[in-house]
């Protein structure tokens, strides 16, 4: 009846005729011993429902059960009471709300419990890289505000996320940064500055993971050569196990070239096959030593059960990158680091990946960008590689992934 | 007589071919915006006497077709592992030299003979710089681009494109052979074809660290930089990885015997310094290097080194 948001905070429906109460009790928050309230306000409406007496009574007590004071509203007909005009004494342990005749509710309940201190506070509760968001949790008395302003701390810069114009008040924030102009730097912390009077708050939050930001990466792709793609003659070539069993088996020309540029490829009737080099020692080396009349590393391959990359896991296609350096020198990268890629103008992220594989030649060729991964890519084709998949804001996130 | 009218044509073409031609064509680069096979116009190369060299076909089947006016098309079939041409480029020898992206940084480069019409040579190699009097190619000799857990160094070579196919490979190296090509030039002491991955855990491996190789105007010389892992500090007990970042200088005053001299950079903390040569400039006694990157100060970023400061 009187546009009062909805739902209320507390209200009742009173039996026809009978006297129904809402009581409201003050307790501490942190252990629930009896408290008095001050600064109380809340609004209270209320419909008549009938054509008798209706009355509302109002009445607060202190903590010792004392009345301080009570206040009777007597109305008569239908209609509604909006904004019940409520004088509200200091130090309330308990409002007695008690009507007869009359829907009633309350919201927007405000109080101070007397004597406790109003923690003010500005608390990063975290940080994700991936989602881009810097939750912040701001508290301080009513009607405090300032500017709220965030930055990301790296070694050689500070960057600032976007945020509000205008001073914020209480309240919990979600804070992005332009993450396509986050420059180069590997970023340890994240800090919020609430600029409220008397004394601004600063609450630095330590990235559990450090965010290494990359800039504008080339990410170019790499796939398994498939035999079953190559078009063209084939040749005499052999395969052999790991105890050196060669069998003498015809391949794709093309698709031997690319066993041996790439280092692995995917035969049609043998399948994972490995360029072997007799300078590769072990199982290479052994059986280089054995191989038929005809052989060489370019046409005798070594059959394995699954292509794997530098950090000696699975390849997963869509998923795996290659790094230079190799990420199992941890030196800027590390085996299973999750690298985020994000679209340049939409800050939107392409995907999150993971460091499995070394490319050693992508310290350059860098093709205007400010580095280059090359993506292990799920495209069946003849030559290990295939176009760029394009150039993305990159980030290693160390363990963070989703 | 219509044969040899034939030849008679040819010869004259070809030697219009290399008396009209200025040092260079038009020279066409194809490296600015990132790698698109599919998306690959045909590619033209077109000298001032009228003959065009295009390239024309697929990724992997690629074609060069060579017309000029007098002469019936002529169709080399570059390899078979190029993706997209990157450029094409005049050199000596009456011959051009086709550099085609293979994916993963590596590169084919492919010299044509211009005056019989095939392929004169033909290998693979990261990195390939021509020298600007068309004499050299300087390259980081070719290993596989994902040799997985194997160690690999990058071993930097110098192709004499005046020497042929023949002489640009070691005694006993096939002219098929792709890999063992050209004089080692860095780093000291290794052979063209000692292998240059799979290395035990025990080799240093060393790191050329630029896009490309930077020549001076007079093709006398050429600059990179190259890391190295050096022998590690004990820090808290712990072994401390450290990175020597060079400047690397090949003179070719006797091209048959280049001398490399290096001059030490820094040393950095870590299994690289993260630094490549942004530019160089060649002076008379002394030459500016500025590097770009991340590791090392200000003040070794931009380095004025005096040639007698490099040590063999």
């Amino acid at each position: 009846v009187c546009g009062s948001p909805f739902p209320a905070l507390m209200g009742y429906y009173p039996d026809f005729g009978l006297v129904s109460s809402t009581i409201i009790t003050f307790v501490d928050p942190t252990d629930g011993i009896p408290a008095e309230a001050n600064n109380i306000s809340f609004r209270l409406d209320a419909e008549a429902f009938a054509l008798y007496g209706y009355t509302i009574n109002i009445a607060f007590y202190d903590i010792n059960g004392n009345l301080i004071s009570q206040q009777l509203y007597d109305y008569t007909g239908y209609g509604g009471v909006c904004g019940l005009p409520i004088q509200f004494p200091s130090n309330v342990h308990q409002i007695a709300i008690t009507s007869r005749g009359f829907y009633t509710w309350i919201y927007n309940l405000n109080f101070q419990i007397a004597g406790a201190t109003v923690n003010t506070s500005c608390k990063i509760t975290s940080a994700s890289f991936v989602n881009n968001a810097v939750m912040v949790q701001l508290s301080g008395p009513s009607g405090s505000s300032g500017i709220l302003t965030v930055t990301a701390n790296g070694t050689s810069n500070n960057y600032a996320a976007v945020t509000p114009t205008e001073p914020v008040g209480s309240g919990a924030y979600t804070i992005s940064f332009d993450r396509p102009n986050m420059p180069k730097d590997t970023y340890t912390s994240v800090t919020a500055n609430w600029d409220v009077s008397p004394t601004p708050l600063m609450d630095t939050f330590t990235l559990p993971n450090n965010w290494i930001v990359m800039g504008i990466i080339r990410h170019s792709q790499y796939n398994t050569p498939a035999e079953a793609i190559c078009k063209g003659p084939s040749a005499q070539a052999w395969v052999f196990d790991s105890n050196c069993n060669f069998t003498s088996v015809q391949l794709n020309s093309k698709f031997m070239e690319q066993v041996y540029m790439n280092g692995t490829g995917k035969s049609q009737s043998y399948g994972i096959l490995k360029y072997c080099p007799s300078s590769w020692g072990g199982i290479c080396s052994t059986c280089a030593a054995k191989y038929p009349q005809g052989a060489t590393s370019q046409n005798a391959f070594l059959k394995v059960a699954s292509v794997t990359g530098a950090c000696n896991t699975e390849l997963v296609p869509d998923v795996s990158v290659a790094t230079y350096p190799s990420p199992k020198t941890n030196n800027l990268f590390s085996c299973s680091d999750a690298i985020l890629l994000v679209n340049t103008k939409s800050d939107i992220n392409k995907a999150v990946k993971e460091a499995d594989d070394e490319c050693p030649a992508c310290n350059k060729d860098f093709r205007g960008a400010q580095g280059h991964i090359d993506d292990y890519s799920p495209s069946e084709a003849c030559s290990a590689h295939i176009g760029d998949l394009g150039k993305f804001w990159t980030a290693d996130t160390k363990g963070e992934s989703q | 007589v219509k044969k040899q009218l034939l030849v008679i044509c040819m010869l004259l073409g070809a030697a219009a071919f290399f008396l009209m031609a200025p040092a260079h064509g038009t020279e066409i680069k194809l490296r600015a915006g990132g790698s698109e096979p599919e998306a690959q116009d045909p590619t033209a190369y077109q000298l001032d006497n009228g003959t065009v060299l295009e390239i024309s076909g697929e990724p992997l089947d690629l074609q060069l077709l060579i017309t000029r006016p007098g002469i019936k098309p002529v169709s080399i079939a570059l390899p078979e592992s190029i993706l997209e041409v990157s450029s094409i480029d005049r050199v000596v020898g009456r011959q051009v030299a086709v550099i085609g992206d293979a994916g993963g940084g590596l590169y084919d480069v492919v010299l044509v003979d211009m005056t019989q019409y095939r392929i004169a040579d033909y290998f693979m190699g990261y990195s390939p710089t021509i020298s600007p009097d068309g004499r050299f190619i300087a390259f980081v000799k070719f290993y596989p681009t994902h040799p997985g857990p194997v160690k690999v160094s990058d071993f930097v070579l110098l192709y004499d494109v005046a020497h042929g196919a023949v002489n640009n490979r070691p005694a006993g190296i096939s002219i098929y052979d792709r890999e063992s090509v050209g004089t080692a030039v860095y780093p000291p002491g290794i052979k063209t074809q000692d292998p240059d991955s799979g290395l035990p855990d025990t080799a240093i491996s060393y790191k050329i660290m630029d896009d490309d190789f930077f020549w001076s105007p007079d093709s006398s010389m050429f600059v990179f930089s190259a890391e190295h892992k050096v022998k590690s500090d004990l820090k808290d007990g712990a072994a401390l990885i450290k990175t020597q970042l060079d400047l690397v200088l090949v003179d070719l005053a006797m091209p048959n015997a280049p001398k490399t001299s290096v001059f030490t950079v820094a040393a950095c903390v870590g299994a690289s310094c993260m630094e490549y040569l942004k530019s160089i400039e060649f002076g008379a006694d002394s030459l500016n290097a500025h590097f770009g990157g991340g590791r090392i100060t200000e003040k070794q970023r931009k380095l004025r080194v005096r040639y007698d400061q490099f040590r063999q």
